[in-house]
C-alpha cells in the first residue's frame, strides 16, 4: 500500500496512515479485560490525561490484531506517537490538516465556536460532506456534549461571549478537531472518499506574539493550510474610519494584525525550512474578522457585503473579488504593508472579511447583539482552503 | 512506601481542611505522606502520588482549598535543592533531600530545647517545679512539641506538675463570717482546726498529712472536733472554733468539698497577707504547715496567676467602679490597710466618696420625678444612676411603675371591640399587658373590672362586649419586678350591625336575609332605588320585594335596632346588599377570543352577544376547565378557578367587547352566567398572548437585506411579509420560520425599485389555532431596479507598448434614464473604490434599452504607467452597475 503521511490532529507528528498503531477495545477475553488508565504518551504529547485503552503497534500488521496486555480483539487506531484514537476515516488516507489561528482579541473564540456549528449544520449539508467531531475532548471539554453545551448554547441560546482565551504555558491546549468526509472524484472519473482534519487551537494570540510555545509552532508546522484571524479594530486607519461602542477596542492588547503575521512567517520559514529567496508554499487565508462594524463604510455593491454563494462548489471568482476590495480597504486604512508582506512572502494568500456574530455585540456585557448570532461569510476561508486541497470543487 | 490515597485523605487532608488554616504548618513529612528511610524511587512515587491526589480534590470543597495551599508551597519547594553535605544538589523527588530536611528539623528544634531549659532554669530552679500549662505556653512560642518541652525541664532538673484548681470565689457562703471566726480562733488554715496535729500537711492537689495518715477534710473529721472543742472552756478562742466548725459541718453537709473551701482560705490568707513575690509566698505557706513541695508547687501556680491578674486592690476598685459596682469597690476599699495610705489609695478614696453624692443627687431627682408622676424620667435618671451603682439603682428602679401605653383607641365593629395601642419609652418584649373592661367607670387598677384574655401584642379584641351600652377600657403595661402603669382608658358604645347578610333573587322579586345580635330589639329595611326609600316588611329575619322589573339593580338598607339602659332606640350603622331579578341564566356560547394591539401593548378582545339578562363574568386560567358548557357550578366553584378577566368593556346592541391585558401565554377562557338560579357555565375559548419581537433591524446588502430581532421568550415562530409597491415577483412575500431556522440560517427579504415594508409577527399555538403578536414593521429603502454591466477591453499592445486605449461596452438589463458614467484610471495596485481614486479619463452620458450594447474608448494618459486599474462609475442616474471579471480592469 502507498504510503499516506499525515500530520496527526492531536500530537501534529507526521505519521504514516497506512501504518497506525492500535488499541484494545477493552473488551478483554473471559480470563482478563484491559483498564482505561491515563497514557503517559498521550499525556507527554498532547498534555491530555484522559484514560484510555493500551496502545501498541502490532507485531503482525495483518489479520485480527489482539491486544498484547489481555489478548482481547483491538481494532480501533490511535496514533502511533501520541497513543490518541483517531477517526476511521483517518486511516490509509491522506488527511490535510487545516489549521486556524488568530491574534489575542481578533474574536478568534468567537470565530471558531461559530465556524464548528456552521461547518456541521450548515456548511457540510451544503457541499455533500459528513462533518463530525473527531475528538472526545474538543478545546479541552469534558466530551462533545459539554463542548456543545458551554460554547454553543452559551453563544446561540443564552447569548454570551465566550470569555477570551487565556495565555497559559503550564497547561496545553486541545484542538477541536473535525473531519471533513466527503466524496471526491479523480480525472479518471474514480470517486473515492477524502477526509480533511480541520484541527482548530484557540491558542491565546500572545503565543503568536512570542513565538515561545512549542505546541504552536508545532502547530503551525504541521497545518497544510492555514488561517490566521486578525482584529482590524487594531489598524488605526481602520479604527478611524467607524465609531466603535465601548470596550471594542483594547482587547487585542495592541497585537499589532502586521506584526502577528510577521511572527507566523517567520514561523513557517523555518519549520518548513523555506529560503529567504523563497515563498512560502502553505496557502494562508487572512481574515480580517469583526467586518460588521464597516458595513456602514461600505457601498451596497461592495462584494464584501454580499451574502456568500450558496453553490456546491467554493466560488472562486466571488473569493478573488472580495479579495480585491479587501486589499482596496486596507489601502484605505493605510495597512498596504500587510499586502506587500503576503505578496512577498506567500505563493499562495487571499484576504477575507467576515463577521461571526453579525453584529456588534454588547462588549460592557459580553453578550451577543439582542438579535442573536448572524454569522456573515465565516465559512469563505475554509471553503477555500478545503478548495485547494480539493476537498470541495471550484467554481 | 506505596501511597495510601484513603489513609492521607483521612489521617490528613480532611483534618487539616476542617482546621481552615491560612498558612501551612511545619509538618513537611505528613504533607508528602514521606516516612524515611525510603529510596529515591519511593520518595519520587509518593511525591508525585500527593501532587496528583491534591489535584484531584473537587473544587471548592475544604479539602480542595488545603490542597491549593499545599500546591503553592509545593512549587517553592520543587525549586529547593541541598544546599551543602552529603545530598548537596538533591531536589525534594530524593530520599537524600527528605533526610537533610529531617536534618535540620532536628537541629532547629534542639537549639529550641536548650534555649526553653535555660529559661526555665531561671524562671523556676529555685523551687524545682513548673506547671503544665506553664510549661505548654513555653512549648508553643518556641514552637515545640509538648514531649520536647518535657525534655527541657527534665534537663534542668524540674518537675512537671498539673496545675491546682484553686476556686476564684468563696466556696461556701458566709465565708467572711468563717474567716473572722479563724481569725479570733487563732487557728491559721482550715485543716488544722480540723486536725490540730496535721501540719505539715499536702493540700495542692488533695489533703494529706504524714503524720496524721487517718486525717480526712470530711463531715466526720469535723464532728470529731466538734465533739472535741465543745468539751473546751467557754473562752473567746474556743467559741469562735466552734463556731466555725459548726460552719465547716454545715457547708460539708450541704454538699460543699472541704477541701476546696480549705484551699481557698489558705490561698486568700497568703496572698492577702501583703508579702510580694513567689519566695514570699512559698514562706508564708512552710509557715502555715504546708509541706514543701505542695509549698513550691502553690507558690509557682499563685505567682503564674499573679502574672496574669489584672492587679491590685486599688486597681480592682478602680476597675469596680467604672462598672458601676460601688458597692463593692467600697468594701475592696475599706479591706485596703490606710495607714500611711498611698496616693493611689486617697485618690481611690476621693473617688468613691465623689461616686457615693452624685449617687444620692440622682435618686433624689429620681423620686421626684416619680411624684409628678414622670416614669419615663424617673427611670431615665435611675439608668444613669446605674453607671454608678447597679445595685442601689436596681433596689429603686422596682419601685417605678412602667409608662402607661400610648395612643390607645377602641374600633367597635360587628359584636366586638377591638382596642390598640402603642408601646411606650421602656415598654420592650418582657412587657406585658393587662386590659380590663368595665360597665360602671374607667377602671384605675387592673382589679377595677373584667381582665380581657391576654392580649397578643398592643391589641385586644372584647368579643363579648355588651351592647347599647357605654363600656369602659383599661390598658395596664405590667413587667417583672416593677408596679403595673398607671392605666389609660377608652370608652364604647357597641352597636352591632346585621351580619352573614345575603339575596336570593327571582325573575321579579329578591329577598334579603340576614342574623342579628341576640341584643337587638328589631331590624329595619329600607328599599332605595335612588330616588325614594321605601319601609320593606320584615318577617324572620328576611325582607322581601315583589313585581321588580328584571335585570334593573336593587338596594336594600338594613339598620339593627337597639334599646338603650335609657329606653331609647339605638341604630346600628346601615348595611347595604344589591340584589338583581333575574331568571334563570343560560349558557354563553358565543364568546370569542383575539389578540389586538393595545394602547401599551398586546391585549386580547373578547367579544359575546348577551342572549340573556343573566350577569356574564369571565375568567382565565391557564389549565382548561373540567366543566363542560351548560354545567350549573356553584360560586365557590366559579370563585375557586382562575382569574378574573377585567377590562374597558363596551356594550353595543347585540355585541359586547372586553378589551383585557393579559399576561403573555396560553389562557383558557371560561364564560360564566350568572341568573336567578344559580350560576352556568358557557362554552370556552383560549387565546394565545405573546409579545411582539423587539429590535426589529435589517442590514440592507445589495439586493438583500437581512433582518434580526429578539425573540419574545413566549414564541418560537414568527411569520415575516414584506411588501413592495413594484411589479417584481418577489414584491410581497409572507414566510413563517422557527427560531431554530432563524438561528441556523437567518432570513432576508429581497429588495427591489420601490421600499420594502417588512413586518414581523410572534406566533404562538394554542389548541391548533395560531395567535400571532401585533406587528413590528421596518421599511427598507429601494434599491435601483436596472442592472448595467460593462466589459473594458484593450487595444493590442506588446509589452509596455500599446495597448493604452480601452473600449468600454455597456449593457443593460432593462430600459435606463438617463445615465452619466465615468472611466477612471488609478495608478498602484489597488482597486479604486471611489472615482476620486483615479483620473477621470472619460464620461459618458447614455440611455440604454433592455440589451442594447453601447460603446465608447478612451485612452489612458501618458502621465499613468503600469500597474493600473480602470473602472467605470456611475456618477448620475438610476441603475446598479456592476464590475466585470477585475483581472480585466488591471494592468500590469
Amino acid at each position: 500500500m502507498a504510503k499516506s503521511v499525515s500530520a496527526c490532529p492531536f500530537c501534529f507528528s507526521r505519521v504514516d496512515t497506512s501504518r497506525l498503531a492500535y488499541q484494545c477495545s477493552g473488551r478483554g477475553t473471559v480470563k482478563t479485560k484491559c483498564e482505561q488508565k491515563e497514557d503517559p504518551m498521550r499525556e507527554k504529547h498532547t498534555g491530555s490525561r484522559a484514560p484510555s485503552y493500551p496502545t501498541f503497534m502490532p507485531t503482525e500488521p495483518v489479520g485480527v490484531i489482539a491486544c498484547p496486555e489481555c489478548g482481547g480483539p483491538a481494532k480501533r487506531r490511535a496514533c502511533p506517537v501520541c497513543h490518541t484514537a483517531v477517526p476511521d476515516a483517518f486511516v490509509d488516507n491522506d488527511n490535510p490538516m487545516l489549521g486556524i489561528v488568530g491574534s489575542k482579541g481578533s474574536g478568534k473564540t468567537v470565530l471558531m465556536t461559530v465556524l464548528t456549528k456552521q461547518l456541521r449544520e450548515n456548511i457540510g449539508k451544503r457541499f455533500g460532506a459528513a462533518v463530525r467531531f473527531a475528538t472526545d475532548n474538543p478545546d479541552g471539554f469534558e466530551g462533545v456534549g459539554q463542548y456543545t453545551k458551554e460554547r454553543e448554547d452559551n453563544m446561540f441560546l443564552d447569548g454570551k461571549l465566550p470569555m477570551g482565551t487565556l495565555q497559559n504555558s503550564q497547561e496545553r491546549r486541545r484542538p477541536v478537531v473535525l473531519m471533513w468526509q466527503a466524496e471526491s472524484q479523480n480525472r479518471f472519473g474514480v470517486r473515492r472518499l477524502k477526509s480533511t482534519a480541520l484541527t482548530f487551537i484557540d491558542s491565546a494570540g500572545e503565543d503568536f506574539n512570542k513565538l515561545e510555545d512549542a505546541y504552536a509552532l508545532e502547530y503551525l508546522a504541521a497545518c497544510d493550510g492555514l488561517t490566521v484571524a486578525l482584529d482590524p479594530f487594531e489598524l488605526p486607519g481602520a479604527r478611524a474610519s467607524v465609531t466603535l461602542a465601548a470596550g471594542a477596542t483594547g482587547r487585542s492588547a495592541g497585537a499589532n494584525p502586521l506584526h502577528v503575521i510577521e511572527r507566523i512567517t517567520e514561523i513557517l520559514r523555518i519549520e518548513h525550512q523555506v529560503k529567504r529567496n523563497r515563498k512560502i508554499k502553505v496557502p494562508l487565508a487572512v481574515v480580517f474578522t469583526k467586518i460588521d462594524a464597516f458595513f456602514p463604510t461600505l457601498s451596497r455593491d461592495n462584494p464584501v457585503m454580499a451574502e456568500s454563494a450558496s453553490k456546491f462548489a467554493y466560488d472562486n471568482l466571488d473569493g478573488q473579488t472580495v479579495h480585491e476590495h479587501m486589499r482596496t480597504l486596507l489601502h484605505q486604512w493605510g495597512a498596504e504593508e500587510i499586502d506587500l508582506h503576503m505578496r512577498l512572502n506567500y505563493d499562495t494568500y487571499r484576504f477575507f472579511g467576515v463577521s461571526a456574530l453579525g453584529a456588534e455585540p454588547i462588549y460592557d456585557e459580553d453578550r451577543v447583539s439582542p438579535g442573536g448570532v448572524r454569522p456573515h461569510r465565516v465559512e469563505d476561508p475554509i471553503l477555500w482552503l478545503l478548495a485547494k486541497e480539493g476537498a470541495v470543487k471550484t467554481a | 512506601m506505596p501511597f495510601d490515597k484513603d489513609a492521607y485523605r483521612d489521617g490528613y487532608l480532611r483534618p487539616k481542611g476542617k482546621l481552615k488554616l491560612t498558612t501551612l504548618q511545619d509538618d513537611l513529612f505528613d504533607r508528602y505522606a514521606i516516612t524515611l528511610p525510603a529510596k529515591d524511587a519511593d520518595v519520587a512515587a509518593t511525591v508525585n502520588a500527593v501532587r496528583s491526589f491534591w489535584s484531584s480534590q473537587q473544587r471548592g470543597t475544604p479539602l480542595q482549598k488545603y490542597a491549593a495551599m499545599c500546591q503553592a508551597a509545593d512549587e517553592e519547594l520543587r525549586q529547593q535543592k541541598v544546599a551543602a553535605g552529603p545530598h548537596r544538589g538533591k531536589d525534594m523527588l530524593t530520599a537524600g533531600w527528605w533526610e537533610a530536611k529531617r536534618d535540620e528539623a532536628d537541629t532547629a528544634a534542639q537549639n529550641r530545647i536548650s534555649e526553653l531549659a535555660a529559661i526555665l532554669k531561671d524562671s523556676n530552679g529555685a523551687y524545682g517545679v513548673v506547671t503544665r500549662s506553664y510549661l505548654a505556653t513555653c512549648a508553643e512560642r518556641l514552637a515545640l512539641a509538648p514531649a520536647q518541652a518535657e525534655a527541657a525541664a527534665k534537663t534542668v532538673g524540674l518537675e512537671v506538675v498539673d496545675d491546682v484548681d484553686i476556686p476564684d470565689g468563696p466556696p461556701v457562703g458566709r465565708f467572711a463570717a468563717l474567716e473572722q471566726d479563724l481569725s479570733v480562733g487563732q487557728v491559721t488554715t482550715v485543716p488544722t482546726l480540723i486536725h490540730p496535729r496535721c501540719a505539715p500537711f499536702r493540700i495542692a492537689s488533695r489533703f494529706e498529712s504524714p503524720s496524721v495518715p487517718s486525717a480526712r477534710l470530711d463531715i466526720a473529721g469535723v464532728r470529731t472536733q466538734e465533739l472535741e472543742a465543745n468539751r473546751q472552756p467557754n473562752t473567746a478562742t474556743w467559741n469562735a472554733r466552734r463556731s466555725a466548725l459548726n460552719m465547716l459541718r454545715s457547708a460539708a453537709e450541704g454538699g460543699a468539698d472541704l477541701h476546696q473551701v480549705a484551699l481557698y482560705h489558705l490561698v486568700k490568707s497568703v496572698t492577702g497577707s501583703g508579702v510580694p513575690g513567689t519566695a514570699g509566698i512559698r514562706a508564708a505557706l512552710l509557715s502555715r504547715g504546708v509541706e514543701e513541695r505542695d509549698a513550691n508547687i502553690l507558690a509557682v501556680v499563685l505567682a503564674d496567676r499573679a502574672a496574669t491578674s489584672s492587679g491590685s486592690g486599688v486597681a480592682r476598685a478602680e476597675q469596680l467602679l467604672q462598672e458601676g459596682r460601688l458597692r463593692e469597690a467600697v468594701s475592696i476599699a475599706q479591706s485596703i490597710p490606710q495607714e500611711g495610705g498611698s496616693d493611689q489609695v486617697k485618690q481611690l478614696l476621693a473617688k468613691i466618696g465623689s461616686a457615693k453624692a452624685q449617687l444620692e443627687v440622682l435618686l433624689a431627682e429620681a423620686d421626684a420625678l416619680l411624684a409628678v408622676p414622670d416614669e419615663i424620667g424617673s427611670a431615665a435618671k435611675l439608668r444613669e444612676a446605674a453607671s454608678i451603682s447597679a445595685e442601689d439603682a436596681a433596689e429603686r428602679m422596682a419601685l417605678v411603675p412602667l409608662s402607661p401605653v400610648r395612643e390607645l383607641r377602641a374600633d367597635v365593629g360587628g359584636g366586638s371591640v377591638r382596642l390598640h395601642w402603642q408601646p411606650n419609652v421602656g415598654h420592650d418584649s418582657d412587657t406585658g399587658y393587662i386590659v380590663v373592661r368595665s360597665a360602671e367607670a374607667p377602671p384605675k387598677t387592673p382589679a377595677n373590672g373584667t381582665p380581657l384574655p391576654a392580649p397578643a401584642g398592643t391589641s385586644a379584641t372584647d368579643a363579648h362586649a355588651p351592647v347599647a351600652r357605654t363600656v369602659h377600657y383599661g390598658v395596664f403595661a405590667t413587667t417583672a419586678g416593677r408596679p403595673s402603669s398607671r392605666p389609660v382608658t377608652v370608652d364604647t358604645i357597641s352597636l352591632p350591625p346585621v351580619a352573614d347578610v345575603r339575596i336570593e333573587t327571582g325573575a321579579d322579586w329578591v329577598n334579603a336575609h340576614w342574623s342579628a345580635h341576640p341584643d337587638v330589639h328589631h331590624v329595619e329595611a329600607t328599599h332605595n332605588d335612588g330616588a325614594t326609600a321605601t319601609a320593606v316588611p320584615v318577617q324572620l329575619a328576611g325582607a322581601k320585594i315583589t313585581g321588580l322589573p328584571e335585570g334593573e339593580s336593587v338596594h336594600i338598607e338594613l339598620v339593627a335596632v337597639y334599646q338603650g339602659t335609657d329606653g331609647r332606640a339605638l341604630r346600628s350603622a346601615p348595611v347595604t346588599i344589591t340584589g338583581i331579578p333575574r331568571a334563570a341564566a343560560k349558557p354563553l356560547e358565543n364568546l370569542r377570543a383575539q389578540p389586538i394591539a393595545g394602547p401599551s401593548g398586546v391585549q386580547v378582545r373578547l367579544t359575546w352577544t348577551a342572549i340573556d339578562r343573566s350577569e356574564v363574568r369571565l375568567k382565565r386560567n391557564v389549565s382548561a376547565s373540567r366543566w363542560i358548557s351548560g354545567q350549573l357550578v356553584t360560586a365557590e366553584d366559579m370563585a375557586g378557578w382562575g382569574t378574573d378577566i377585567t377590562g374597558q368593556t363596551d356594550v353595543q346592541p347585540g355585541r359586547t367587547v372586553l378589551d383585557a391585558s393579559l399576561p403573555p401565554g396560553v389562557h383558557h377562557v371560561v364564560p360564566f352566567s350568572i341568573g336567578g338560579t344559580g350560576i352556568i357555565t358557557g362554552r370556552p375559548v383560549s387565546v394565545g398572548v405573546t409579545e411582539p419581537v423587539t429590535g426589529l433591524s435589517a442590514t440592507l446588502f445589495q439586493s438583500v437585506a437581512r433582518l434580526s430581532w429578539t425573540w419574545p421568550g413566549t414564541s418560537n415562530l414568527a411569520e415575516v411579509g414584506w411588501q413592495r409597491d413594484d411589479a417584481g415577483e418577489d414584491a410581497v412575500g409572507l414566510v413563517k420560520l422557527s427560531r431554530a431556522e432563524y438561528d441556523a440560517k437567518g432570513i432576508t427579504v429581497p429588495l427591489g425599485p420601490e421600499p420594502c415594508e417588512i413586518s414581523v409577527r410572534a406566533l404562538i399555538f394554542v389548541a391548533g389555532r395560531t395567535f400571532a403578536s401585533p406587528p413590528v414593521t421596518v421599511t427598507v429603502d429601494r434599491i435601483a431596479a436596472t442592472r448595467v454591466d460593462y466589459k473594458v477591453s484593450s487595444s493590442p499592445g506588446i509589452g509596455p507598448i500599446g495597448g493604452r486605449t480601452k473600449r468600454v461596452t455597456v449593457t443593460a438589463s432593462g430600459r435606463t434614464g438617463p445615465l452619466k458614467i465615468a472611466l477612471i484610471a488609478a495608478p498602484g495596485t489597488f482597486l479604486p473604490a471611489t472615482p476620486d481614486a483615479g483620473v477621470t479619463i472619460h464620461e459618458e452620458n447614455l440611455t440604454l434599452d433592455a440589451g442594447q450594447f453601447h460603446t465608447f474608448s478612451a485612452k489612458i494618459p501618458p502621465a499613468i504607467s503600469k500597474p493600473y486599474w480602470v473602472r467605470c462609475f456611475l456618477i448620475s442616474g438610476d441603475a446598479q452597475l456592476h464590475d466585470p471579471l477585475l483581472t480585466t480592469l488591471k494592468e500590469g
